[in-house]
């Protein structure tokens, strides 16, 4: 009967407890918010960069303000410093309130954000500067990717910290996600801007790294927060755990596989190209897995209501499908003669980067902002037509790219059969027109894209310093209750 | 939490974190670390690049220029890619360069044998007037082909713009490669 003489300290103290998990990561929201900026500055920057594709030389001044040096910017700050800073901020929010465990080392967690800050800052200017490696996807010099993964690896400090003091043994399904995602990250950077190879073996390193970068750490904490936000903002309980599981151990199994599958028909070996095609094939059994369960959770719905996080939680799945099945289709050798080095690439990258990796992380920011800020949402209905805005977005830039890819890649064939060449002079220009409508309708969807991410930023602002206050229960439960 | 699954079916931080780091561990070993130890990665074939000092400057700007963003230096091993080279690129033609710039979009026309391509290459012009007529493309592509969707680099010094020249008119396939 031992438990019974210390029934009521033990009460008295969970019951602190319960209120200390309650109180948000000041951390969190900082992370939150300069993702929110950094997002809409690469927003307006890939905007630029899409127009100057049509219009060479389009607002160039000078060497800074070219393609070829906007370009790798606008990726490095929507990437690691928009997309990847939201995502991490809604995951350090997240370990703390699936855990119910009062945040942890949130002054660590503050100075990995501002060395993600200032690395991401710096390393712009620096490549505008023309201080770039010439990786794509990795283009920041050491001298900025090593502190900017040590910054991601403060904040995993502190998410794994929190994760340690939680209530239960057991894992929620989305924090197995949130997990390999936050870990993965800084690791993925490290591995790829370290090693000093050449030629082929630089390609291999590269997709491998960048490839992980988008599904292992941008799409997983992309998926894991869809995890928790659909169950919580349709007011039921996770569809099935089984299905969460192959989602997770088929996703960190195969994803790592999948960037070889870039390399089809280049130089690199070809068994190693077959394991990518074979991947890209294999992953689509993870992303549908993890699809099925986040649509029957919905189905399972006990409210009607459908606020920003949860609509764009949903995108992001269909979104998640789609790109999947896509890539799967267009994986193999015979498809890849046809759209392998064609814009398609870019059509594919774009689907799962802004459209899968963007809508599931804005899911969070929208389901999290409240209860960072203590204040309600500043405007939800603009919130959650917002991600019409972004679905349309991403829609259009993917499909315009998809097609001209697919323009290109027919045309090229077409003139090869005819005994041309396509690669060279007129023929050459034959297919750049062609495409060139397909690239304008691709910058209305580029503007699409800003217009969402100026919206995001204005909520986060006007929600955080507007906002009405929270009440009591609100801030207990800002948007829904525990899964 | 409202549904706890029974013990059997728990999954703690431990296998979580642990089972990640081994699969992100096997995809590395499997397509980077083996094909990276591959001797055929590593041996120098016939048509591996000699960039001299002038090349590799060049080289340099059209890295800081981000020119590897809309073009490709590779000739794939494709019915369409046919009539770029004599051959396809292989591994070991690629070890003189660091970064890569194999590039994985063609905005732009492909530029692993470009230098084969430069006005007067095929009539023999010396190697200066092929470096002054790529200088002035890229000065002005714009009077070459009407309507070029390349961007002009008037704004590189003539120096620099020599330097890129010289660079790309040295990237030639002519003798088998």
């Amino acid at each position: 009967m031992a438990l019974a003489t210390t029934a009521a300290p033990a009460e008295t103290n969970a019951d602190a407890r319960s209120r200390s998990w309650e109180q948000p990561s000041g951390a969190a929201l900082t992370w939150l918010t300069v993702g929110a900026a950094f997002l809409l500055l690469g927003a307006a920057l890939t905007l630029v960069t899409a127009i100057q594709l049509v219009s060479p030389g389009w607002g160039t001044l000078g060497p800074a303000t070219s393609i070829g040096r906007l370009r790798p910017v606008a990726t490095t700050i929507v990437g690691f410093g928009g997309l990847g800073m939201i995502g991490t901020g809604v995951a350090l929010d997240l370990a703390r309130r699936l855990g119910r465990a009062p945040a942890q080392l949130d002054l660590l967690a503050k100075a990995g954000g501002a060395l993600v800050t200032l690395s991401v800052a710096a390393g712009s200017i620096a490549l505008l500067m023309g201080h770039s490696t010439g990786r794509p996807g990795l283009e920041l010099p050491r001298l900025f990717s090593v502190p900017l993964a040590l910054g991601l690896l403060l904040a995993a400090a502190a998410f794994f910290r929190t994760m340690a003091m939680r209530e239960s043994d057991d894992l929620h399904p989305a924090l197995w996600h949130l997990s390999a995602g936050v870990l993965a990250g800084p690791l993925l950077l490290l591995l790829g801007s370290l090693p000093r190879v050449a030629g082929v073996n630089d390609e291999v390193v590269r997709v491998f790294a960048t490839n992980g970068l988008l599904l292992l750490w941008l799409v997983s904490l992309g998926i894991g927060i869809a995890l928790y936000v659909v169950p919580q903002a349709a007011r039921t309980a996770l569809y099935s755990r089984r299905l969460a599981a192959i989602g997770f151990w088929g996703w960190v199994a195969i994803a790592p596989l999948t960037g070889a599958a870039r390399l089809v028909s280049g130089p690199a070996q070809e068994w190693l190209e077959t394991i990518g095609i074979a991947s890209m094939i294999a992953l689509v059994v993870p992303a549908l897995a993890v699809c099925v369960n986040l649509s029957k959770t919905y189905t399972r719905r006990t409210s009607l209501a459908h606020p920003a996080d949860l609509r764009s939680a949903l995108l992001g799945a269909a979104l998640l499908a789609l790109s999947s099945v896509l890539g799967a289709v267009t994986a193999g050798r015979t498809a890849g003669d046809v759209l392998h080095l064609t814009v398609f690439a870019d059509g594919k990258a774009e689907m799962m980067a802004a459209g899968v990796a963007g809508s599931l992380i804005l899911a969070g920011l929208w389901h999290v902002l409240p209860a960072l800020s203590g204040r309600r949402q500043a405007n939800p209905m603009l919130a959650a037509r917002s991600t019409w805005w972004l679905g349309a977005g991403v829609l259009l830039v993917a499909a315009s790219l998809l097609a001209a890819g697919f323009v290109q890649g027919a045309l090229w064939t077409e003139s090869v059969r005819e005994g041309g060449t396509a690669f060279t002079g007129a023929g050459w220009r034959v297919v750049a027109d062609s495409i060139r409508p397909l690239l304008w309708a691709r910058v209305i969807g580029q503007a699409l894209l800003l217009a969402t991410a100026v919206l995001v930023f204005q909520q986060v602002l006007a929600t955080t310093a507007y906002g009405e206050p929270l009440d009591r229960d609100d801030a207990a439960h800002p948007q829904a209750r525990e899964g | 939490m409202a549904d706890i699954p029974p013990v059997s079916r728990r999954l703690t931080l431990l296998p979580v974190l642990l089972g990640s780091a081994v699969l992100l561990g096997s995809g590395f070993a499997v397509t980077v670390a083996l094909p990276t130890a591959d001797a055929v990665t590593t041996t120098v074939t016939d048509a591996t690049r000699a960039y001299t000092k002038g090349e590799v400057a060049g080289r340099e700007i059209y890295v800081n220029q981000g020119c590897v963003y809309c073009h490709t230096q590779q000739v794939r091993d494709t019915f369409t890619d046919a009539k770029l080279a004599q051959r396809p690129t292989r591994p070991g033609d690629t070890l003189a360069d660091r970064p890569a710039n194999l590039g994985e979009t063609r905005y732009g026309p492909d530029l692993r044998c470009v230098g084969d391509r430069v006005p007067g290459a095929d009539a023999g012009a010396d190697r200066a007037a092929q470096v002054e007529a790529m200088a002035d493309y890229l000065r002005d592509p714009g009077a070459v082909h009407q309507d070029s969707s390349m961007p002009s680099y008037s704004y590189l010094s003539g120096k620099d713009l020599d330097r890129l020249a010289s660079y790309l008119v040295g990237l030639s396939c002519d003798g088998g490669r």
